[in-house]
Protein backbone atom coordinates (compact mmCIF):
# COMPACT_ATOMS: atom_id res chain seq x y z
CA UNK A 1 0.00 0.00 0.00
CA UNK A 2 2.95 2.66 1.06
CA UNK A 3 4.79 1.60 -2.47
CA UNK A 4 1.59 2.59 -4.49
CA UNK A 5 1.10 5.66 -2.48
CA UNK A 6 4.71 6.42 -3.81
CA UNK A 7 4.69 6.03 -6.49
CA UNK A 8 0.95 7.90 -6.75
CA UNK A 9 3.13 10.69 -5.18
CA UNK A 10 5.92 10.74 -7.52
CA UNK A 11 3.93 11.14 -10.77
CA UNK A 12 2.89 14.57 -10.67
CA UNK A 13 6.76 15.70 -10.13
CA UNK A 14 8.33 13.32 -12.63
CA UNK A 15 6.48 15.22 -15.72
CA UNK A 16 8.43 18.41 -14.49
CA UNK A 17 11.74 16.64 -14.44
CA UNK A 18 10.92 14.86 -17.69
CA UNK A 19 10.19 18.61 -19.51
CA UNK A 20 13.59 19.71 -17.55
CA UNK A 21 15.60 17.26 -19.68
CA UNK A 22 13.76 17.78 -22.80
CA UNK A 23 14.80 21.33 -22.79
CA UNK A 24 18.02 20.48 -21.89
CA UNK A 25 18.43 18.54 -24.78
CA UNK A 26 18.92 22.04 -26.49
CA UNK A 27 22.22 22.41 -25.50
CA UNK A 28 23.33 18.96 -27.03
CA UNK A 29 21.90 15.77 -27.14
CA UNK A 30 24.88 14.79 -24.09
CA UNK A 31 23.14 17.21 -21.44
CA UNK A 32 20.09 15.03 -21.44
CA UNK A 33 21.57 11.77 -20.80
CA UNK A 34 24.27 13.75 -18.88
CA UNK A 35 21.06 14.41 -16.33
CA UNK A 36 19.37 11.27 -16.87
CA UNK A 37 22.43 8.76 -15.51
CA UNK A 38 22.45 11.49 -12.17
CA UNK A 39 18.77 11.05 -11.74
CA UNK A 40 19.24 7.05 -11.94
CA UNK A 41 21.91 7.38 -9.35
CA UNK A 42 19.63 9.65 -6.93
CA UNK A 43 16.89 7.72 -7.51
CA UNK A 44 19.00 3.98 -6.83
CA UNK A 45 20.57 5.33 -4.18
CA UNK A 46 18.79 3.12 -2.08
CA UNK A 47 20.31 -0.02 -3.08
CA UNK A 48 23.45 1.75 -3.61
CA UNK A 49 23.68 1.92 0.56
CA UNK A 50 22.28 -1.62 0.92
CA UNK A 51 25.35 -2.51 -1.03
CA UNK A 52 27.59 -0.71 0.91
CA UNK A 53 26.16 -2.12 3.97
CA UNK A 54 26.17 -5.70 3.33
CA UNK A 55 29.97 -5.04 1.75
CA UNK A 56 30.79 -3.44 4.67
CA UNK A 57 29.25 -6.93 7.17
CA UNK A 58 30.91 -9.06 4.77
CA UNK A 59 34.31 -7.52 5.10
CA UNK A 60 34.41 -7.70 8.76
CA UNK A 61 33.41 -11.24 8.32
CA UNK A 62 35.92 -12.20 5.90
CA UNK A 63 39.01 -10.81 7.97
CA UNK A 64 38.23 -12.01 10.90
CA UNK A 65 37.46 -15.54 9.73
CA UNK A 66 40.94 -15.13 7.85
CA UNK A 67 42.82 -14.35 10.83
CA UNK A 68 40.83 -16.82 13.06
CA UNK A 69 41.80 -19.70 10.76
CA UNK A 70 45.66 -18.12 11.16
CA UNK A 71 44.87 -18.95 14.76
CA UNK A 72 43.53 -22.54 14.13
CA UNK A 73 46.13 -23.05 12.08
CA UNK A 74 48.42 -22.04 15.16
CA UNK A 75 49.86 -19.22 12.85
CA UNK A 76 49.46 -15.15 13.26
CA UNK A 77 49.94 -12.41 10.18
CA UNK A 78 53.29 -10.14 11.25
CA UNK A 79 51.62 -6.46 10.31
CA UNK A 80 55.63 -5.31 10.23
CA UNK A 81 56.77 -7.64 7.95
CA UNK A 82 53.62 -8.36 6.22
CA UNK A 83 54.01 -11.76 6.46
CA UNK A 84 52.39 -15.23 8.26
CA UNK A 85 54.77 -16.28 11.39
CA UNK A 86 53.95 -19.46 13.49
CA UNK A 87 52.98 -18.61 16.87
CA UNK A 88 51.94 -20.71 20.40
CA UNK A 89 48.57 -19.53 21.80
CA UNK A 90 47.94 -21.20 24.82
CA UNK A 91 44.60 -23.54 25.16
CA UNK A 92 41.98 -21.04 25.93
CA UNK A 93 42.84 -18.82 23.10
CA UNK A 94 42.93 -21.68 21.19
CA UNK A 95 39.56 -23.18 21.88
CA UNK A 96 37.39 -19.56 22.16
CA UNK A 97 39.38 -18.87 18.75
CA UNK A 98 37.92 -22.20 16.92
CA UNK A 99 34.73 -21.66 18.86
CA UNK A 100 34.12 -18.42 17.08
CA UNK A 101 35.65 -19.47 13.80
CA UNK A 102 32.76 -22.25 13.45
CA UNK A 103 29.78 -20.03 14.67
CA UNK A 104 31.12 -17.37 12.17
CA UNK A 105 31.83 -20.00 8.97
CA UNK A 106 28.35 -20.72 9.48
CA UNK A 107 26.94 -17.87 9.25
CA UNK A 108 28.88 -17.07 6.35
CA UNK A 109 26.63 -18.30 3.36
CA UNK A 110 23.73 -16.25 5.05
CA UNK A 111 25.50 -13.16 4.44
CA UNK A 112 27.37 -14.35 1.54
CA UNK A 113 24.01 -14.34 -0.34
CA UNK A 114 22.68 -11.12 0.97
CA UNK A 115 26.07 -9.63 -0.14
CA UNK A 116 25.81 -11.15 -3.71
CA UNK A 117 22.33 -9.82 -4.55
CA UNK A 118 22.88 -6.67 -3.25
CA UNK A 119 26.09 -6.48 -5.68
CA UNK A 120 24.18 -7.68 -8.58
CA UNK A 121 21.47 -4.97 -7.95
CA UNK A 122 25.08 -2.73 -7.52
CA UNK A 123 26.72 -4.16 -11.12
CA UNK A 124 22.92 -4.04 -13.06
CA UNK A 125 22.95 -0.11 -12.73
CA UNK A 126 26.87 0.28 -13.22
CA UNK A 127 26.55 -1.51 -16.38
CA UNK A 128 23.06 1.01 -16.84
CA UNK A 129 25.40 4.19 -16.49
CA UNK A 130 28.43 2.61 -18.09
CA UNK A 131 26.13 2.08 -21.49
CA UNK A 132 25.31 6.12 -20.82
CA UNK A 133 28.83 6.80 -20.23
CA UNK A 134 29.62 5.30 -23.30
CA UNK A 135 27.15 6.87 -25.35
CA UNK A 136 28.40 10.23 -23.70
CA UNK A 137 31.84 9.59 -24.82
CA UNK A 138 30.90 8.62 -28.29
CA UNK A 139 29.37 12.36 -28.28
CA UNK A 140 31.98 13.93 -26.93
CA UNK A 141 34.91 12.51 -28.38
CA UNK A 142 33.43 10.58 -31.72
CA UNK A 143 36.65 11.34 -34.93
CA UNK A 144 33.51 12.06 -37.18
CA UNK A 145 35.52 14.63 -39.23
CA UNK A 146 38.41 12.54 -39.49
CA UNK A 147 36.30 9.56 -40.77
CA UNK A 148 34.70 11.88 -43.26
CA UNK A 149 38.06 13.00 -44.54
CA UNK A 150 39.23 9.60 -45.02
CA UNK A 151 36.52 9.64 -47.09
CA UNK A 152 36.53 12.71 -49.14
CA UNK A 153 40.15 13.15 -49.22
CA UNK A 154 42.59 10.52 -47.74
CA UNK A 155 45.80 12.26 -48.45
CA UNK A 156 45.00 14.34 -45.95
CA UNK A 157 45.83 11.94 -43.33
CA UNK A 158 49.20 10.29 -44.36
CA UNK A 159 49.81 7.26 -42.00
CA UNK A 160 53.43 6.71 -43.81
CA UNK A 161 54.82 6.10 -46.88
CA UNK A 162 54.82 3.46 -48.67
CA UNK A 163 57.37 1.91 -51.73
CA UNK A 164 55.96 -0.13 -54.80
CA UNK A 165 58.59 -1.82 -56.90
CA UNK A 166 56.75 -1.12 -60.33
CA UNK A 167 58.49 -2.91 -63.20
CA UNK A 168 62.60 -3.34 -63.90
CA UNK A 169 63.48 -2.09 -67.55
CA UNK A 170 66.71 -2.88 -68.89
CA UNK A 171 67.96 -0.11 -71.32
CA UNK A 172 71.00 -0.48 -72.88
CA UNK A 173 73.46 -1.44 -70.05
CA UNK A 174 71.73 0.41 -67.78
CA UNK A 175 68.96 -1.20 -65.00
CA UNK A 176 66.30 1.45 -64.60
CA UNK A 177 64.18 0.69 -61.82
CA UNK A 178 61.06 2.00 -61.52
CA UNK B 1 68.79 29.78 -65.59
CA UNK B 2 70.85 28.98 -63.19
CA UNK B 3 72.10 32.53 -62.88
CA UNK B 4 68.51 33.22 -62.69
CA UNK B 5 68.09 30.65 -59.56
CA UNK B 6 71.06 32.27 -58.16
CA UNK B 7 69.99 36.02 -58.36
CA UNK B 8 66.54 35.09 -57.21
CA UNK B 9 64.47 36.32 -60.44
CA UNK B 10 62.47 33.29 -60.15
CA UNK B 11 61.49 33.71 -56.57
CA UNK B 12 59.85 37.06 -56.83
CA UNK B 13 56.53 37.65 -56.25
CA UNK B 14 56.67 35.00 -53.32
CA UNK B 15 54.19 35.51 -50.96
CA UNK B 16 55.62 34.26 -48.21
CA UNK B 17 60.00 34.24 -47.27
CA UNK B 18 61.70 31.90 -49.57
CA UNK B 19 64.12 30.90 -46.69
CA UNK B 20 61.68 29.30 -45.06
CA UNK B 21 61.38 26.65 -47.35
CA UNK B 22 65.35 26.29 -48.32
CA UNK B 23 64.94 25.91 -44.07
CA UNK B 24 63.18 22.95 -43.86
CA UNK B 25 64.25 21.29 -47.27
CA UNK B 26 67.64 21.76 -45.62
CA UNK B 27 69.19 23.33 -48.50
CA UNK B 28 71.06 26.83 -48.90
CA UNK B 29 69.73 27.48 -52.54
CA UNK B 30 68.12 25.74 -55.65
CA UNK B 31 70.18 23.88 -58.49
CA UNK B 32 69.56 22.83 -61.87
CA UNK B 33 69.67 18.98 -61.84
CA UNK B 34 69.04 18.30 -65.70
CA UNK B 35 67.17 19.55 -69.03
CA UNK B 36 64.01 17.76 -69.98
CA UNK B 37 63.06 16.54 -73.60
CA UNK B 38 66.27 18.26 -75.29
CA UNK B 39 68.15 15.58 -77.04
CA UNK B 40 70.69 18.01 -79.47
CA UNK B 41 72.11 20.20 -76.69
CA UNK B 42 75.14 18.93 -74.63
CA UNK B 43 75.10 18.52 -70.98
CA UNK B 44 77.75 18.30 -68.55
CA UNK B 45 78.60 14.87 -67.70
CA UNK B 46 76.97 15.37 -64.31
CA UNK B 47 73.88 16.09 -65.29
CA UNK B 48 71.11 14.41 -66.24
CA UNK B 49 68.86 13.94 -69.21
CA UNK B 50 65.26 13.39 -68.95
CA UNK B 51 62.93 12.39 -71.92
CA UNK B 52 59.30 12.15 -71.54
CA UNK B 53 56.25 12.17 -73.82
CA UNK B 54 52.41 11.01 -74.08
CA UNK B 55 53.91 7.46 -75.20
CA UNK B 56 55.98 7.23 -72.49
CA UNK B 57 54.76 6.16 -69.32
CA UNK B 58 57.41 6.50 -67.26
CA UNK B 59 60.04 9.02 -67.68
CA UNK B 60 63.09 8.40 -69.20
CA UNK B 61 66.45 9.24 -67.52
CA UNK B 62 69.97 8.95 -68.29
CA UNK B 63 73.13 10.56 -67.22
CA UNK B 64 76.62 10.24 -68.02
CA UNK B 65 77.98 9.41 -65.07
CA UNK B 66 75.59 7.21 -63.01
CA UNK B 67 75.85 3.44 -63.45
CA UNK B 68 72.43 3.13 -61.55
CA UNK B 69 69.72 5.32 -61.11
CA UNK B 70 66.61 4.57 -59.17
CA UNK B 71 63.50 6.91 -59.93
CA UNK B 72 60.82 7.37 -57.32
CA UNK B 73 57.46 8.14 -58.87
CA UNK B 74 55.54 10.14 -56.20
CA UNK B 75 52.37 11.86 -56.99
CA UNK B 76 52.42 15.52 -55.98
CA UNK B 77 50.46 16.28 -52.74
CA UNK B 78 48.83 19.79 -53.08
CA UNK B 79 49.10 22.03 -49.95
CA UNK B 80 46.44 24.32 -50.52
CA UNK B 81 43.89 21.22 -49.91
CA UNK B 82 46.15 20.15 -47.07
CA UNK B 83 47.40 17.27 -48.58
CA UNK B 84 51.02 16.35 -47.58
CA UNK B 85 53.17 12.93 -47.08
CA UNK B 86 54.67 11.63 -44.23
CA UNK B 87 56.82 9.23 -42.58
CA UNK B 88 55.10 8.68 -39.48
CA UNK B 89 51.45 8.33 -39.41
CA UNK B 90 49.26 11.45 -38.15
CA UNK B 91 48.25 11.62 -34.66
CA UNK B 92 45.21 13.44 -33.77
CA UNK B 93 45.11 12.54 -29.98
CA UNK B 94 46.30 15.23 -27.64
CA UNK B 95 49.82 14.80 -26.04
CA UNK B 96 50.21 13.22 -23.12
CA UNK B 97 49.87 16.25 -20.87
CA UNK B 98 46.72 14.90 -18.57
CA UNK B 99 47.17 16.36 -15.04
CA UNK B 100 48.69 13.95 -12.35
CA UNK B 101 46.19 14.24 -9.65
CA UNK B 102 48.16 13.69 -6.49
CA UNK B 103 46.51 12.79 -3.63
CA UNK B 104 47.40 14.68 -0.07
CA UNK B 105 50.49 12.39 0.76
CA UNK B 106 49.29 10.41 4.19
CA UNK B 107 46.36 8.79 2.77
CA UNK B 108 45.65 5.56 1.42
CA UNK B 109 45.34 6.93 -1.95
CA UNK B 110 48.67 8.45 -1.85
CA UNK B 111 49.90 5.41 -0.36
CA UNK B 112 48.41 3.10 -3.39
CA UNK B 113 49.73 6.09 -5.84
CA UNK B 114 53.42 5.62 -4.84
CA UNK B 115 52.95 1.83 -4.65
CA UNK B 116 51.76 2.51 -8.82
CA UNK B 117 54.39 4.55 -10.03
CA UNK B 118 57.32 2.43 -8.52
CA UNK B 119 55.77 -0.32 -10.06
CA UNK B 120 55.84 1.14 -13.54
CA UNK B 121 59.23 2.04 -12.83
CA UNK B 122 60.04 -1.53 -12.49
CA UNK B 123 58.95 -1.98 -15.94
CA UNK B 124 60.46 0.23 -17.58
CA UNK B 125 63.77 -0.95 -16.05
CA UNK B 126 62.96 -4.56 -17.48
CA UNK B 127 61.71 -3.25 -20.95
CA UNK B 128 65.43 -1.48 -21.12
CA UNK B 129 66.86 -4.33 -20.16
CA UNK B 130 65.16 -6.41 -22.57
CA UNK B 131 66.36 -4.12 -25.35
CA UNK B 132 69.90 -5.59 -25.14
CA UNK B 133 68.70 -9.04 -25.92
CA UNK B 134 66.86 -7.83 -29.43
CA UNK B 135 68.85 -7.92 -32.72
CA UNK B 136 70.97 -4.97 -32.75
CA UNK B 137 69.87 -2.08 -34.16
CA UNK B 138 71.97 -0.58 -36.70
CA UNK B 139 72.80 2.99 -37.20
CA UNK B 140 71.08 4.67 -39.85
CA UNK B 141 72.78 4.86 -43.03
CA UNK B 142 72.70 8.53 -44.85
CA UNK B 143 69.76 7.84 -47.16
CA UNK B 144 67.79 7.14 -43.91
CA UNK B 145 69.23 9.58 -42.58
CA UNK B 146 67.26 11.95 -45.24
CA UNK B 147 64.24 11.02 -45.33
CA UNK B 148 62.47 13.60 -43.31
CA UNK B 149 64.17 15.97 -45.50
CA UNK B 150 63.30 14.58 -48.68
CA UNK B 151 59.67 14.17 -47.19
CA UNK B 152 59.37 18.02 -46.99
CA UNK B 153 60.98 18.72 -50.32
CA UNK B 154 57.99 16.76 -51.83
CA UNK B 155 55.45 18.32 -49.43
CA UNK B 156 56.95 21.60 -50.35
CA UNK B 157 57.10 20.84 -54.52
CA UNK B 158 53.89 21.85 -55.50
CA UNK B 159 54.18 25.44 -54.12
CA UNK B 160 57.86 26.20 -55.13
CA UNK B 161 56.48 24.50 -58.68
CA UNK B 162 53.57 27.36 -58.87
CA UNK B 163 55.77 30.09 -57.96
CA UNK B 164 58.53 29.06 -60.57
CA UNK B 165 55.88 28.96 -63.24
CA UNK B 166 54.82 32.25 -62.35
CA UNK B 167 58.57 33.97 -62.68
CA UNK B 168 59.25 31.90 -65.77
CA UNK B 169 58.18 34.67 -68.25
CA UNK B 170 60.94 37.18 -65.89
CA UNK B 171 63.87 34.87 -67.31
CA UNK B 172 65.63 36.63 -70.20
CA UNK B 173 63.07 39.54 -70.82
CA UNK B 174 63.56 43.23 -69.94
CA UNK B 175 60.43 44.90 -66.95
CA UNK B 176 58.02 46.60 -69.10
CA UNK B 177 57.79 50.60 -70.03
CA UNK B 178 55.91 52.16 -67.94
CA UNK B 179 52.56 53.19 -69.20
CA UNK B 180 51.96 56.34 -71.84
CA UNK B 181 49.20 59.39 -71.09
CA UNK B 182 46.73 57.81 -73.36
CA UNK B 183 46.80 54.51 -71.88
CA UNK B 184 46.69 55.27 -68.51
CA UNK B 185 43.22 57.18 -69.23
CA UNK B 186 41.85 54.55 -70.99
CA UNK B 187 42.52 52.39 -67.79
CA UNK B 188 41.45 54.36 -65.33
CA UNK B 189 38.46 54.60 -67.32
CA UNK B 190 38.03 51.02 -67.42
CA UNK B 191 38.83 50.36 -63.57
CA UNK B 192 36.51 53.26 -62.60
CA UNK B 193 33.52 50.86 -61.57
CA UNK B 194 35.74 48.29 -59.15
CA UNK B 195 37.67 52.03 -57.98
CA UNK B 196 34.23 52.84 -56.40
CA UNK B 197 33.30 49.45 -55.23
CA UNK B 198 36.95 48.97 -53.26
CA UNK B 199 36.47 52.29 -51.84
CA UNK B 200 32.37 51.39 -50.60
CA UNK B 201 34.42 48.19 -49.08
CA UNK B 202 37.14 49.85 -47.21
CA UNK B 203 34.32 52.14 -46.05
CA UNK B 204 33.25 49.04 -44.39
CA UNK B 205 36.13 47.59 -43.05
CA UNK B 206 37.37 50.59 -41.71
CA UNK B 207 34.68 52.01 -39.99
CA UNK B 208 31.69 49.06 -39.11
CA UNK B 209 34.36 46.28 -38.92
CA UNK B 210 36.64 47.47 -35.75
CA UNK B 211 33.54 48.00 -33.72
CA UNK B 212 31.81 44.49 -34.44
CA UNK B 213 35.26 43.18 -33.90
CA UNK B 214 35.67 44.65 -30.79
CA UNK B 215 32.14 43.83 -29.76
CA UNK B 216 32.75 40.31 -30.73
CA UNK B 217 35.92 40.37 -28.30
CA UNK B 218 34.64 41.80 -25.33
CA UNK B 219 31.60 39.16 -25.20
CA UNK B 220 34.41 36.66 -25.98
CA UNK B 221 36.39 37.68 -22.68
CA UNK B 222 32.90 38.04 -20.70
CA UNK B 223 31.93 34.55 -21.64
CA UNK B 224 35.47 33.40 -20.93
CA UNK B 225 35.40 35.15 -16.94
CA UNK B 226 31.91 33.29 -16.61
CA UNK B 227 33.10 29.92 -17.79
CA UNK B 228 36.39 29.96 -15.88
CA UNK B 229 34.25 31.00 -12.54
CA UNK B 230 31.66 28.01 -13.74
CA UNK B 231 34.74 25.90 -13.73
CA UNK B 232 36.07 27.07 -10.45
CA UNK B 233 33.02 25.93 -8.70
CA UNK B 234 32.73 22.82 -10.53
CA UNK B 235 36.35 22.02 -9.61
CA UNK B 236 35.87 22.96 -6.17
CA UNK B 237 36.30 20.76 -3.01
CA UNK B 238 36.04 20.79 0.38
CA UNK B 239 38.82 19.36 1.20
CA UNK B 240 41.83 18.31 -1.00
CA UNK B 241 41.08 14.36 -0.59
CA UNK B 242 37.10 14.60 -1.32
CA UNK B 243 35.98 14.45 -4.39
CA UNK B 244 35.03 17.55 -6.25
CA UNK B 245 31.27 17.45 -8.02
CA UNK B 246 32.77 17.27 -11.37
CA UNK B 247 33.36 13.47 -10.20
CA UNK B 248 29.86 13.12 -8.78
CA UNK B 249 27.63 14.12 -11.16
CA UNK B 250 27.91 13.16 -15.48
CA UNK B 251 26.37 16.61 -16.06
CA UNK B 252 28.87 18.97 -14.03
CA UNK B 253 31.11 16.76 -15.91
CA UNK B 254 29.71 17.00 -19.08
CA UNK B 255 29.52 21.42 -18.33
CA UNK B 256 32.95 21.48 -17.59
CA UNK B 257 33.90 19.62 -20.99
CA UNK B 258 31.78 21.82 -22.45
CA UNK B 259 33.17 25.18 -21.24
CA UNK B 260 36.83 23.58 -21.55
CA UNK B 261 36.21 23.57 -25.03
CA UNK B 262 34.43 26.87 -25.49
CA UNK B 263 37.56 28.26 -22.97
CA UNK B 264 39.79 26.67 -25.84
CA UNK B 265 38.25 26.93 -29.48
CA UNK B 266 39.42 30.68 -29.32
CA UNK B 267 42.93 30.06 -28.39
CA UNK B 268 43.03 26.97 -31.05
CA UNK B 269 41.38 29.39 -33.66
CA UNK B 270 44.29 32.45 -33.15
CA UNK B 271 47.36 29.13 -33.54
CA UNK B 272 45.03 28.13 -37.20
CA UNK B 273 44.91 31.71 -38.30
CA UNK B 274 48.70 31.60 -37.59
CA UNK B 275 49.10 29.30 -40.15
CA UNK B 276 48.41 31.99 -43.03
CA UNK B 277 51.31 33.80 -41.99
CA UNK B 278 53.76 30.54 -43.40
CA UNK B 279 53.99 28.78 -46.80
CA UNK B 280 51.12 26.01 -46.88
CA UNK B 281 53.56 23.43 -47.39
CA UNK B 282 54.29 23.39 -43.63
CA UNK B 283 52.31 20.77 -42.09
CA UNK B 284 52.84 21.08 -38.49
CA UNK B 285 49.57 22.80 -37.73
CA UNK B 286 47.34 20.20 -40.14
CA UNK B 287 46.35 17.43 -36.76
CA UNK B 288 45.25 20.61 -34.87
CA UNK B 289 43.05 22.01 -37.85
CA UNK B 290 41.49 18.83 -37.96
CA UNK B 291 41.21 18.37 -34.32
CA UNK B 292 39.43 21.91 -34.05
CA UNK B 293 37.21 21.14 -36.42
CA UNK B 294 36.54 17.67 -35.82
CA UNK B 295 35.30 19.45 -31.89
CA UNK B 296 33.16 22.14 -33.63
CA UNK B 297 31.47 19.03 -35.89
CA UNK B 298 31.12 17.01 -32.70
CA UNK B 299 29.19 19.66 -31.14
CA UNK B 300 26.94 20.54 -33.69
CA UNK B 301 25.97 16.89 -34.21
CA UNK B 302 25.47 16.89 -30.64
CA UNK B 303 23.10 20.49 -31.16
CA UNK B 304 21.24 18.97 -33.61
CA UNK B 305 20.55 15.13 -32.37
CA UNK B 306 20.13 17.10 -29.08
CA UNK B 307 16.85 19.16 -30.81
CA UNK B 308 15.70 16.19 -32.18
CA UNK B 309 15.37 14.44 -28.75
CA UNK B 310 14.41 17.03 -26.94
CA UNK B 311 11.02 17.79 -29.02
CA UNK B 312 11.01 14.14 -28.97
CA UNK B 313 11.01 14.49 -24.92
CA UNK B 314 8.25 17.18 -24.45
CA UNK B 315 5.87 16.08 -26.75
CA UNK B 316 5.94 12.68 -24.78
CA UNK B 317 7.18 13.95 -21.48
CA UNK B 318 4.25 12.55 -19.91
CA UNK B 319 4.32 8.90 -21.40
CA UNK B 320 8.01 9.06 -20.70
CA UNK B 321 7.54 10.37 -17.32
CA UNK B 322 4.79 6.94 -16.61
CA UNK B 323 7.64 4.29 -18.07
CA UNK B 324 9.95 6.03 -16.12
CA UNK B 325 8.54 5.76 -12.46
CA UNK B 326 6.88 2.25 -13.43
CA UNK B 327 10.23 1.01 -14.34
CA UNK B 328 11.83 2.56 -11.23
CA UNK B 329 8.87 0.92 -8.86
CA UNK B 330 8.92 -2.37 -10.41
CA UNK B 331 12.45 -3.14 -10.54
CA UNK B 332 14.36 -1.05 -8.08
CA UNK B 333 11.93 -1.18 -5.16
CA UNK B 334 8.46 -4.11 -5.69
CA UNK B 335 11.49 -6.41 -7.17
CA UNK B 336 13.51 -5.51 -4.46
CA UNK B 337 11.14 -6.08 -1.54
CA UNK B 338 10.43 -9.64 -3.54
CA UNK B 339 13.79 -10.77 -3.56
CA UNK B 340 14.87 -10.03 0.26
CA UNK B 341 11.40 -12.04 0.93
CA UNK B 342 12.58 -15.14 -0.82
CA UNK B 343 16.44 -14.72 0.88
CA UNK B 344 15.03 -15.14 4.32
CA UNK B 345 12.95 -18.47 3.47
CA UNK B 346 15.89 -21.10 2.86
CA UNK B 347 16.02 -19.57 -1.05
CA UNK B 348 16.47 -22.21 -3.62
CA UNK B 349 16.76 -25.15 -0.92
CA UNK B 350 20.03 -23.62 0.67
CA UNK B 351 19.48 -23.74 4.96
CA UNK B 352 20.20 -20.26 5.95
CA UNK B 353 20.74 -19.31 8.97
CA UNK B 354 17.00 -18.14 10.10
CA UNK B 355 17.48 -15.68 12.61
CA UNK B 356 20.74 -13.95 10.71
CA UNK B 357 18.53 -13.84 7.51
CA UNK B 358 15.57 -12.88 9.38
CA UNK B 359 17.44 -10.06 11.03
CA UNK B 360 19.14 -8.88 7.92
CA UNK B 361 16.05 -9.14 5.40
CA UNK B 362 13.88 -6.95 8.07
CA UNK B 363 16.48 -4.68 8.67
CA UNK B 364 16.87 -4.11 4.72
CA UNK B 365 13.05 -4.24 4.13
CA UNK B 366 12.20 -1.81 6.92
CA UNK B 367 15.12 0.64 5.40
CA UNK B 368 13.08 0.63 1.68
CA UNK B 369 9.86 0.88 3.41
CA UNK B 370 10.85 4.34 5.17
CA UNK B 371 13.20 5.13 2.07
CA UNK B 372 9.91 4.79 -0.30
CA UNK B 373 7.43 6.98 2.16
CA UNK B 374 10.08 9.50 2.84
CA UNK B 375 10.29 9.51 -0.32
CA UNK B 376 6.22 9.96 -1.13
CA UNK B 377 6.22 12.31 2.23
CA UNK B 378 8.86 14.91 0.83
CA UNK B 379 7.74 14.65 -3.03
CA UNK B 380 3.70 15.08 -2.28
CA UNK B 381 5.33 17.84 -0.22
CA UNK B 382 6.65 19.07 -2.79
CA UNK B 383 3.41 19.12 -5.09
CA UNK B 384 1.42 20.27 -1.94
Amino acid sequence: MILLGCIEALRPVLPHVIWFIGFSSFAGASMPIAIFSDLLSILTMHIYSFYVASARIFNWQYTILTSLFHLFRGKKHNVLRQRIDSCDYDLDQLLLGTILFTLLFFLLPTVIVFYLTFATARMAIISLKAILDTMLACLNHFPLFALMLRLKDSQRLPGSSLFYLLRIALTRNRWHLF
Amino acid sequence: MENALKVGTLFRNASHPIERIFELCGKSSMEVLGLANSPNVDVDTLKVRVTTGPSLKMPQISCARASTIQIIMFERPLPNRMQYISLNPISLALGDKAEKTMHAPGSVDAEEERQEIEKKQKIQELVEKLKFHTVAQHQLTQKEGALPRIVNQINCSWEVHKLLQRNISLVGTRSRRSLSVSERVVESATTMRDWVLMAIWQLITLYIYPIIRRGFIIGLICHRFAAEALLLVLEWRAKPDYAALKDISATAQQVEIRLQQFCYWPMQYVTLRKRKNDWESVTTSHPDYIRFYNSLWLVANDVIIGIALGHYIIDNSAWVAETISEILSTYSIAALQRTITWLMDWPAGLKLNNELAAFLGDLFLWVIDHWSSEFCYSASKAVN
